[in-house]
């Protein structure tokens, strides 16, 4: 199936002999690096590999953000838009995936405060006592609804610093240095977000009963 | 039984990530209902989120998204940039007389295309329907010859 | 410690996914006709030779490929498919005819070349397609030539 739209373009504004400039090797077969200097050299195919790679990465996280296909789909794609456009700054020394992954974030923060999304800190919910939880069955057993369901419930209740560092280590795996490099802060920052984040949680699990014990 | 010393909940959280190897954690949390209670948190919360449907791009899905992209980069591309590479002129009308070759349909074992409409925004343009002898339809954008789009 | 039994439910899957929708394959072929005395006729190598038939009788002297697309296209959606930095070609299947047609809105999207300006329908129509014969759109001028689209739905 070829599904080849596009007449590749380098930086400066050629039209590429696709002949003559294109990658010579499957871009499937490089690394990284590999791929992001050819990419920075004007290989179009180069830089599509990369989405291909990335797009689960950069999509999961706009669409924890939104909460909606549609708009994390356009969201998404604004950030390999950008990426392309930056790809002549990225260091290679770095992790393409970190970089894409900040601004990925960078670009759901910008959305949100364009869109003026009020986002309830959980804090401010339970302390209101409105804070949420899951209809329990008469044994009190979590079966109306799905335990994950509800946690994503709560993850997206808590405000955007914290909740960013809960996606990044719970749903990208970061390590906490790129989480770091992610958020564009101190790794000590990083492991006070990540802690808060879980404490808010921890109080909703207990709070829902599903958890015994005192929250600390 | 909940014991003295007991490690922060940030530390408990660096080693429940694998960031900090720590044997004493280890046996802490074994031992210590409040820390455990906590790391036992934590692994709920990651096997629950775990069992979350996977968001994705499906690969079938990657062509129209490749197809989004590459336009949204190549917008991008068109503003401040000069458009100076079509000419809207001179070869419609030559190729308006060249084309118009209407031919009767003969037999054929599959109902041909149809085309329910077809117009143009651009002032002065006209349309066409044409169908050749081989069967191939087409609808042809004719010009204005000084189309000032 | 106790942990209250967790009963959690596994969603079915596909649930954060998209509703399944009916789609129909597309296959664009893009192509730039020019009338330059070549003689015999020339038909650039990329352009698949399943579309031969359908440029030959257009009468150019050579053929170019721009593009060339092959995409589910769904039903009572618009597809974009990016044909040059100047045209783009949207597509929305609406449905089929009682003669197993498929009914199908195109059109060719030009970019204006003022800045900011909207892109113009440069070529829209309405047509009943039948799966596996091509039909041309064609016409607005692209680099020197003309540009055409082969379309196939499969």
């Amino acid at each position: 199936m070829t599904v080849s739209l596009y007449m590749p373009i380098g930086y400066d504004g050629r039209a590429l002999d696709v002949m003559g400039d294109a990658v010579a090797l499957d871009p499937r077969t490089l690394e990284d690096p590999e791929l992001v200097e050819q990419a920075q050299r004007g290989s179009y195919e180069a830089f599509e590999e990369l989405v291909r790679r990335y797009r689960n990465d950069v999509f999961g996280l706009c669409y924890r953000y939104v909460g909606e296909r549609e708009e994390a789909w356009d969201l998404s794609q604004e950030v390999f838009i950008k990426a392309h456009r930056g790809l002549k700054r990225f260091r290679r020394d770095a992790r393409f995936r970190t970089w894409l992954l900040r601004i990925t974030a960078n670009r759901c923060k910008d959305y949100f405060k364009k869109r003026r999304l009020k986002t309830v800190a959980l804090d401010d919910m339970s302390a209101s006592g409105d804070a949420p939880g899951p209809a329990l069955g008469p044994d009190g057993i979590l079966e109306a609804r799905e335990l994950g369901e509800a946690i994503e419930q709560a993850v997206a209740a808590l405000s955007e610093k914290h909740r960013l560092a809960f996606m990044l280590r719970e749903y990208e795996g970061l390590s906490y240095q790129e989480m770091a490099e992610v958020m564009e802060c101190t790794m000590g920052t990083v492991m006070s977000r990540l802690h808060h984040a879980r404490k808010k949680l921890q109080e909703m699990l207990l709070d829902m009963g599903v958890v015994e014990g005192s929250a600390t | 039984m909940t014991m003295k010393n007991c490690p922060t909940e940030e530390t408990i959280g660096r080693w429940f990530d694998g960031e900090a190897a720590d044997a004493d954690v280890d046996r802490h949390v074994a031992n210590c209902t409040r820390c455990g209670e906590y790391a036992e948190t934590l692994r709920m919360t990651r096997a629950a989120l775990a069992e979350r449907p996977a968001v994705r791009i499906e690969n079938s899905q990657m062509p129209a998204y490749l197809n989004d992209l590459r336009g949204g980069i190549h917008r991008r591309r068109m503003w401040g940039r000069v458009w100076a590479g079509v000419s809207l002129a001179a070869a419609a009308v030559v190729a308006a007389t060249a084309l118009l070759t209407v031919v009767t349909q003969g037999p054929t074992a599959v109902q041909a295309h149809s085309v329910l409409e077809a117009h143009s925004d651009i002032t002065g343009a006209t349309t066409e329907t044409i169908e050749y002898d081989n069967g191939t339809m087409t609808v042809w954008l004719n010009l204005p010859e000084d189309d000032m789009q | 410690m106790t942990v209250a039994a967790i009963a959690w439910i596994a969603l079915e899957l596909g649930r954060a996914q998209a509703t399944p929708t009916e789609t129909v394959q597309l296959s664009v072929v893009a192509v730039k006709g020019v009338r330059d005395g070549r003689q015999p006729q020339y038909i650039d190598p990329g352009i698949p030779k399943k579309s031969h038939a359908a440029l030959k009788p257009l009468g150019y002297d050579s053929y170019f490929k721009l593009q060339t697309a092959d995409i589910p296209i769904p039903f009572g959606r618009e597809t974009k498919i990016f044909i040059t930095d100047v045209y783009e070609l949207i597509v929305q299947p609406t449905g089929r005819d009682a003669q197993g047609r498929v009914q199908i809105k195109a059109r060719i999207m030009m970019q204006s070349k003022t800045p900011n300006a909207p892109p113009k329908k440069a070529l829209d129509t309405t047509l009943a397609m039948t799966p596996g014969k091509t039909l041309n759109l064609g016409g607005p001028k692209v680099d020197g030539g003309d540009l055409i689209l082969v379309l196939t739905l499969n």
